[in-house]
């Protein structure tokens, strides 16, 4: 009888270590359960996800499409700051719930991590000191350096569209920035929403005209986060259709945001 | 996330160059670092006022900031101010004036272990102060921070880890890249294998010359 006593709780127990390893929990129960969602982002890419320089406050319009996320879900919102080239990683090892940025959409990632629906459509574009290039076609030459971030979406498009120049690359947009004024390169690649940011307050940069590719960015979860994912897909077509969207949009971008284009874009 | 062979062939080349990087900077800097941290204290011994307070400055700003932050001021500030210096050399300074103040406080340390006697010993065979220090002094206090020194010397190997940060294609760079392209851990391992290699062989070299500089009294 007390054999049978142990038997049973040896056989319940394992069960239930079975259950947390196998995942039978999922990532959003987790969520509702600890009461926070946990993002991570590089707090160096305004306007998508940076920090408020007044409040020092995580901002940007990834940031806040994440807090209404929160919101919606009744939970807190967290936000983890990493490298650019570690969120990937980051994300794989769940030592965050969500990717919240201006990630790019590539096959190559999407081995690795599922990516929710995309949030926006945008152009990736050259950033020089003004007057150094005039077209995008002078940047393929050997004595160009071409900048970006490590592990970004542009370091491809840099081997594709300038083989010839040299690429050197930064791990944060903080850095990029930095390296470009202070003529660490020559020329640096980066989205259009963002170089935009840039250059309002420093004259002295300018966008090569062309768009080098058109980009879409999403946010990402890991590849056993389907109810997250699910839901966070369901939240972003209610407030595609309930104008929440729209509004944010057009608070960040000042421009007004077009369903017609920019869904058939994405 | 497997090994992969097919990813060492393919970027084998970009990771040998950089280990060549990481190899030329160590030596340059760890030699450089280990002038400074000799000169410094034994000019701290010649007794001038004014610059042994000079040398107290620059020893206590390096050995209490990270080198890191000062990487970052030479390699993003100073081309704000019009002064370019490329990123090895970046590195080679930052290393050089970082470490060898950390070595100046070891060899200082040493130096003042060398027993009253021998100095005085010195002085009555008439060599002057310079050559108390150059022929008596610093030979066996180096001698005896040997074991202090080549620890110091492994945190050089480890410091050139930081030229990642601002774009010099040494082994942490390149394993970082290899992974933010393929989503493969192979880059990353051979890359600590390598540093693994790296220490194994500074170790081998630390505990040989310890033996044959070993004196017994």
């Amino acid at each position: 009888m007390k054999a049978r006593v142990i038997l049973i709780a040896v056989l319940v127990s394992a069960l239930l270590a079975m259950s947390s390893v196998f995942g039978i929990a999922s990532a959003l129960d987790d969520i509702l359960a600890r009461g926070k969602l946990i993002v991570g982002t590089d707090l160096t890419n305004p306007p998508w996800e940076y920090r408020d320089p007044n409040t020092g406050e995580a901002t940007g319009f990834a940031i806040e499409l994440a807090r209404m996320y929160a919101e919606a879900l009744g939970v807190e919102l967290e936000v983890k700051d990493y490298d650019w080239s570690a969120l990937l990683p980051a994300l794989v090892a769940k030592k965050i719930d969500m990717f919240a940025a201006n990630l790019s959409r590539t096959v190559a990632r999407s081995t690795k991590i599922l990516y929710c629906d995309a949030y926006v459509i945008a152009p990736g574009v050259a950033v020089a000191k003004a007057g150094k290039f005039e077209s995008l076609e002078e940047v393929n030459s050997p004595d160009v350096l071409v900048n970006t971030t490590t592990g970004s979406i542009f370091v491809d498009v840099a081997e594709q569209l300038f083989p010839e120049a040299e690429l050197i690359t930064v791990p944060t947009g903080a850095e990029q920035l930095a390296g470009l004024l202070g003529n660490r390169y020559d020329v640096t690649l980066t989205g259009k929403f963002q170089a935009l940011d840039w250059m309002k307050a420093r004259p002295e940069l300018e966008i090569l005209p062309g768009y080098l590719m058109m980009d879409s960015f999403a946010f990402a979860v890991p590849y056993d986060s389907f109810k997250l994912w699910s839901s966070f897909n369901v939240f972003l077509r209610m407030i595609k259709l309930d104008g929440q969207f729209g509004k944010l949009y057009e608070e960040w971008f000042g421009a007004e945001w077009d369903p017609v284009v920019i869904e058939h874009g994405i | 996330m497997e090994f992969s062979w097919q990813l060492v062939l393919k970027w084998g080349p970009s990771i040998l160059k950089s280990l060549t990087i990481t190899v030329e900077m160590f030596t340059l800097s760890a030699f450089l670092a280990l002038v400074v941290g000799t000169v410094v204290p034994a000019l701290m011994r010649l007794g001038i006022r004014p610059l042994n307070a000079l040398l107290r400055i620059y020893i206590s700003i390096f050995r209490n900031s990270p080198l890191l932050v000062f990487l970052f001021f030479l390699f993003y500030g100073l081309p704000f101010f019009g002064i370019y210096i490329a990123p090895f050399w970046c590195g080679v300074l930052g290393i050089t004036l970082n470490e060898g103040a950390f070595l100046a406080e070891i060899i200082r340390g040493a130096i003042q272990g060398i027993p009253r006697g021998d100095w005085e010993a010195a002085d009555s065979l008439g060599l002057g102060r310079f050559q108390v220090l150059r022929f008596v002094v610093v030979p066996q206090a180096l001698r005896n921070a040997i074991p202090a020194i080549t620890g110091q010397l492994s945190i050089v190997m480890k410091d050139t880890s930081l030229m990642s940060l601002i774009t010099l294609a040494e082994l942490t760079y390149i394993g970082n890249f290899i992974y933010s392209r393929t989503f493969n851990i192979t880059g990353l391992f051979i890359v600590a294998m390598i540093y693994v290699a790296l220490f194994a062989v500074l170790n081998l070299a630390a505990r040989v010359l310890e033996t044959r500089m070993r004196i017994r009294r």
